[in-house]
């Protein structure tokens, strides 16, 4: 798990297209979103990284909890309730940057 | 005294916004008793105006019922009118207990507390029973004042929290293995969804908690007094009475109609209740004319399933009615008949015109529910008769022509008015 985090972090560092791990996190997180938030029958939701999940509608606010869980047990993170707002949680895009933002910090 | 502009103008766009967003709720003024058909004032000013009520929680017709009107009066003339103090300093009266005892019958359970309302209940529970070892798993569409007692108890007692999809039982399952290693598991419903109407699957639920040994919550606020062969609630409904841990409910739907709760359910959580319980702690006893009528209203419902029976049948008729004319309706087994169109403003639209036909049925959208979900919750009372009945669904027939929605599907409707 380090080994990934720290492969994320150089990935990003040197700056390269869209690094692999980086792909890797991503799918995670909407596979975990797919699975936990989405009913099986509805199939009307697109979900993508820049899906608005509590803005629009699919995460709750009050749900998002599990999803905080996932995401610190799944890098070895913790995520302060203040910086786990909404906002923060509103797309797959602005998880992922906390999360790196978080990953960075633990160096 | 210090009232600074700065501040009045934020709440004042606060307010803006509010109304902006079309989320700005009036209030209508009602010049007669609760009952299956009121005067309204709408606008305000308007001269009253008599429609047939389907958007009320007086599900038994008991809000206005001679019986319990005498009773409530005979509790002013023999106890008083207040009790002028919470429960545990000096304002617990004998009918007090009178009507915890009758409640914990009613609901088939060890003991019952009342509260100044079942949000209060709900409220005050979890922070009373529950430590930071512990967890409360619940249902994504559970109300309001129990999200609250679940941020209440995460805040006091650090109890963590999780929820699982609308009454997926594997999803359930696989929350009460994650948090196997937890000291309490309490799983936490409504009985019957206020804005769905559909029931929760209680069977499953409880056999789930007994496999994960879990404790279950039953919010029955929608359910007592009339789901169930003799109106017990959803647990009755659902073949698991005597089983459940934790019932709350109110008395000012089903019950009578006025103001009250509970939480009735095994003898331990109860006396918590009664020493920690903060909302019991530091608020009014319910007040004498209210602990008489609510007796009363026991004392009724326990000789008799009459009225949740013509509940029943105007249930049936009414859902029966409105499909068979070709609105959308959700699917369930309660008087709760929420006819679906999906999109916020048509639902408000539909609503105006049906009061301008003499119904009064309110339109309700996001926030309060999903996005893209905009529904008129139809609630039937065992009041209605059928010539009522029969007048209600030709304006909902007459409306819905207007908007060119009879017959037309989820994806019909959303493709003629958006979502
Ligand atoms: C499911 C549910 N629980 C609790 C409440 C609150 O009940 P009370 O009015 O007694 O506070 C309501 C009422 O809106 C409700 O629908």
């Amino acid at each position: 798990m380090v080994g990934e985090i720290l492969g994320l972090g150089q990935a990003k560092a040197r700056g390269g297209s869209a690094p692999r791990k980086e792909r890797t996190m991503k799918q995670m997180i909407l596979d975990y979103i797919r699975n936990e938030y989405i009913d099986d029958d509805d199939d009307d939701v697109v979900l993508d990284e820049n899906t608005k999940l509590i803005s629009g509608g699919i995460v709750d606010s009050f749900s998002m909890v599990s999803l905080k869980r996932f995401i610190e047990k799944k890098y070895a993170i913790s995520i302060p309730d203040e910086e786990a707002s909404p906002e923060a949680f509103d797309t797959v895009n602005s998880i992922i940057a906390l999360v790196n933002r978080h990953v960075a910090k633990k160096g | 005294m210090a009232y600074p502009t700065t501040v009045k103008d934020t709440w004042r766009a606060d307010l803006d916004k509010i109304r902006g967003d079309g989320l700005y709720k009036e209030e209508r003024f009602i010049h007669s008793p609760q009952a299956a058909d009121i005067m309204v004032e709408f606008p305000a000013g308007a001269a009253p105006k008599e429609v047939i009520n389907l958007c009320s929680n007086n599900y038994l017709g008991l809000s206005s019922h001679p019986e319990v009107v005498a009773a409530a009066h005979r509790g002013l003339d023999e106890r008083g009118y207040g009790m002028s103090s919470v429960r545990f300093i000096c304002g617990t009266q004998d009918v007090h207990r009178t009507l915890e005892r009758k409640l914990t019958e009613f609901l088939g359970t060890e003991d019952t507390i009342l509260f100044p309302s079942c949000m209060d209940a709900n409220a005050g529970v979890f922070e009373a029973i529950l430590g930071p070892q512990d967890i409360m798993i619940s249902d994504r569409l559970v109300h309001a004042s129990i999200i609250d007692g679940i941020r209440l108890a995460k805040a006091g007692t650090n109890a963590i929290h999780d929820t699982y999809k609308h009454s997926d039982m594997k999803h359930l399952e696989q929350k009460l293995q994650e948090h196997a290693d937890k000291r309490v598991k309490v799983i936490i419903t409504d009985g019957v969804f206020s804005m769905d109407g559909d029931l929760a699957p209680m069977d499953e639920i409880v056999r789930l908690a007994e496999q994960y040994g879990a404790l279950v919550f039953l919010d029955d606020s929608h359910a007592s007094g009339f789901i169930g062969k003799t109106g017990r609630g959803t647990h009755e409904a659902k073949g698991v009475f005597g089983k459940i841990d934790i019932i709350t409910t109110t008395l000012g739907k089903g019950l009578g109609g006025a103001s009250g709760g509970c939480v009735s359910g095994r003898k331990e959580i109860v006396e918590l209740c009664r020493q920690k319980a903060r909302p019991y702690l530091f608020s009014n006893a319910v007040p004498p004319p209210i602990a008489y009528a609510a007796i009363t209203v026991l004392d009724l419902l326990s000789s008799s399933t009459v009225r949740r029976d013509k509940l029943e049948v105007n249930a049936k008729f009414w859902r029966h009615g409105l499909i068979e004319a070709g609105f959308v309706v959700k699917e369930g087994d309660s008087p709760i008949v929420p006819v679906m169109l999906f999109n916020a403003k048509l639902s408000q639209d539909v609503s105006r015109d049906l009061f301008a036909e003499g119904i009064y049925a309110v339109g309700f959208f996001f926030p309060v529910v999903p996005a893209g979900q905009a529904r008129i919750r139809t609630q039937m009372s065992a009041d209605h008769d059928r010539p009522m009945l029969e007048r209600a669904l030709a304006a909902f027939k007459k409306v819905g022509a207007k908007h060119g929605i009879l017959g037309l599907d989820k994806k019909g409707i959303i493709g003629k008015y958006g979502q």
